[in-house]
């Protein structure tokens, strides 16, 4: 078996509500899966399941063959779990932070030392090795948090929420953490509210909303799932009105209007909705060049990320 | 890997001490303690001091002194070990609840006994830390006389004994309740009643139940059996093993004045069926306190080891 992570038909209920229902969902060695989804859909939940923290109510998980219900023990020694908040310690320096987790792991004595040097130069923090870990900024301790699930060395990396209430350039730094840690070997399972942030890394990535799956795929995937309701932008140099009647006459075309705002003098935009495959738009570049309109630029907007995630989540939350 | 190799690789040992011995907080708290240590001795020492002759020879009164002198410690140390060990336990395992790291914990390796038994380990040795640093200043009894071996030997048993049961309930409270603060006040609570709310509690039940026990035992009468009578010793001997400080209080009483430390005799009264009886050999107290404690620390420490193994649902 190739998948590394296996959900089948996981649910978790509190009394009433129903915070994950019926999940399916299988992770391939080696990818870095992104599952997204607004407050309240039930990332943490699935994480926590997935973590061994949290009984499911019904279904089961699989990490490399081991039942998170049924051996709970062998997931662990698999998987390095972050949870979405830094457990601090007062009073710890950043090296004895990794030592009392590595010895948690059974790590001998011995190999400690080089193996948390490794670590902290991996997270980039060797500098700040003898402070004490509740003097450092929220990036370097995410990023020590991070460190502190790879002590053992495990294949599979969990996730929740690497890079919430992180400042941009600490996100950045955590994304290229995780395109490092990926290119190392390991399936990495996070979860995030923030599409944009992430997306570009992912292999692939779920959408969870009221405790389902909505859509699961590469970004390309869920780019041609939404590709019958792309939006188009075209920027002209002048006759924009004219141009809006003459797309408003074309088939697929849907909701064309001229967009106001402080465009640059000289340049007018035209927006509008089209729902066909690329050679149709194509086509309807190629009629309005032959009407001698001057397009300067001619694009989709449609992918704008937050959109597609706006577009397939309904707003709806648990 | 042995029993005492487990112990020593425990990592929540380690972290433990390190976080408790760094900084200044356990020297202060060191320090304060040898000083009314010294303060309470030199108190007892007054009497000695005060006496403006004293010859070499005046053996008795080396004696009272140096005794003294042992109970002031004994009473120092017991005081102190009652205050520190609910605080030092208390957040055992509720801190991690309230550090966010108690998730973090149950998803590595770290089994549910290493974590209840290092923490325990880690109060313990801070406790027994305090108890060896006074030996020095209470060995200025030694040098008086008037203390056995026997009496050092219960002590400190009736010592360990009483910072063990309480870090127990200390560590137990805090894996069943969520917050630390509500583990630190009951935990306060245990030990408080535990040191004077007991006989206080046995004093005002016997002056309540007194008459109402006459009635019911000797028929109005005035005489009791021998059975009634061994009942009755039995009760009064769990009342007073389960107090430590009425335990030590009786245990010396017969230790002096029975001369074992094991246990005294007493004469059970004489009935129609059992016309002379023999006397009743009873365990003197701290028998009873020491073993009584430590099994109720194996339970609490069993309760608090399923309590944090216990997955969410």
């Amino acid at each position: 078996m190739s998948s590394v992570i296996e959900i089948r038909n996981l649910s978790k209920n509190y009394g009433q509500l129903a915070a994950v229902r019926q999940l399916d969902l299988s992770v391939e060695q080696g990818e870095l899966f992104g599952f997204i989804g607004p407050n309240g859909a039930g990332k943490t939940t699935t994480i926590r399941m997935l973590s061994t923290l949290l009984r499911p109510s019904s279904g089961d998980a699989w990490l490399a063959g081991h039942s998170v219900s049924t051996d709970p023990r062998s997931v662990r020694r698999l998987i390095g779990y972050m949870p979405d908040f830094f457990g601090v310690y007062d009073d710890m320096k950043v090296w004895e932070y990794l030592d009392f987790f590595a010895a948690c792991y059974r790590i001998p004595e011995h190999e400690r030392g080089s193996l948390i040097d490794d670590l902290l130069q991996l997270v980039e923090l060797d500098h700040r090795r003898e402070d004490f870990v509740d003097k450092l900024s929220r990036g370097m301790k995410q990023r020590l948090s991070l460190a502190r699930t790879l002590v053992h060395d495990p294949q599979v990396l969990i996730l929740d929420e690497p890079a919430s209430g992180l400042d941009p350039r600490a996100r950045v730094e955590i994304r290229e953490l995780l395109v490092e840690l990926s290119g190392m070997g390991k399936t990495i399972f996070f979860s995030t509210q923030i599409l944009s942030d992430v997306a570009e890394i992912c292999t692939r990535i779920g959408i969870i909303e009221a405790g389902k799956i909505l859509a699961i795929g590469s970004l390309e995937d869920l780019r041609m799932q939404l590709a019958s309701q792309r939006r188009v932008q075209v920027v002209l140099l002048e006759r924009a009105e004219e141009a809006l009647v003459h797309l408003q006459t074309l088939e697929g075309v849907a909701d064309a209007r001229l967009m106001p705002g402080n465009h640059i003098p000289g340049r007018q935009l035209v927006e509008f909705h089209f729902a066909g495959q690329d050679q149709a738009l194509s086509q309807v570049l190629g009629g309005m060049a032959q009407r001698g309109f001057k397009v300067l630029r001619f694009g989709e907007s449609g992918h704008d990320l937050e959109d597609v995630f706006m577009r397939i989540t309904k707003g709806q939350v648990t | 890997m042995s029993w005492m190799e487990r112990l020593r690789k425990n990592p929540v040992v380690l972290k433990e001490l390190r976080g408790r011995m760094r900084g200044r907080r356990a020297f202060v708290v060191l320090t304060v303690y040898l000083l009314v240590l010294s303060g309470g001795i030199s108190l007892a020492f007054i009497p000695l001091a005060s006496r403006p002759m004293i010859s070499g020879y005046d053996l008795a009164i080396r004696q009272v002194v140096g005794k003294g002198i042992f109970g002031m410690a004994v009473l120092i140390q017991f005081i102190t070990i009652s205050f520190i060990a609910p605080g030092i336990t208390a957040g055992a395992i509720a801190s991690e609840r309230d550090h966010q790291t108690f998730d973090i914990l149950r998803t590595t390796l770290l089994s549910a006994r290493e974590l209840v038994t290092g923490k325990l380990l880690a109060a313990l040795s801070f406790l027994f830390l305090l108890l060896l640093a006074a030996f020095p200043i209470q060995s200025l009894a030694f040098l008086l006389g008037g203390v056995s071996l026997e009496e050092i030997l219960i002590a400190a048993l009736m010592l360990i004994t009483t910072a063990v049961a309480l870090s127990a309930v200390g560590v137990f409270l805090s894996s069943v309740l969520k917050r630390t603060l509500a583990a630190t006040v009951l935990g306060y609570a245990v030990s408080i009643a535990t040191i004077a709310g007991v006989p206080l509690l046995v004093m005002l039940l016997l002056a309540v139940a007194s008459p109402i026990l006459e009635i019911m035992f000797t028929g109005g009468t005035g005489d009791i059996g021998p059975a009634t009578a061994v009942v009755l010793a039995g009760l009064a001997w769990i009342l007073v093993s389960s107090n430590p400080l009425i335990a030590a209080i009786a245990s010396e009483a017969i230790l002096v004045d029975a001369q074992s430390p094991w246990y005294y005799s007493i004469p059970l009264p004489s009935s129609a069926q059992y016309p002379n009886p023999s006397d009743l050999p009873v365990p003197s107290p701290w028998i009873g306190y020491v073993l009584g404690y430590l099994l109720l620390s194996l339970l609490l420490i069993w309760l608090s080891i399923r309590a944090v193994r216990r997955p969410e649902v």
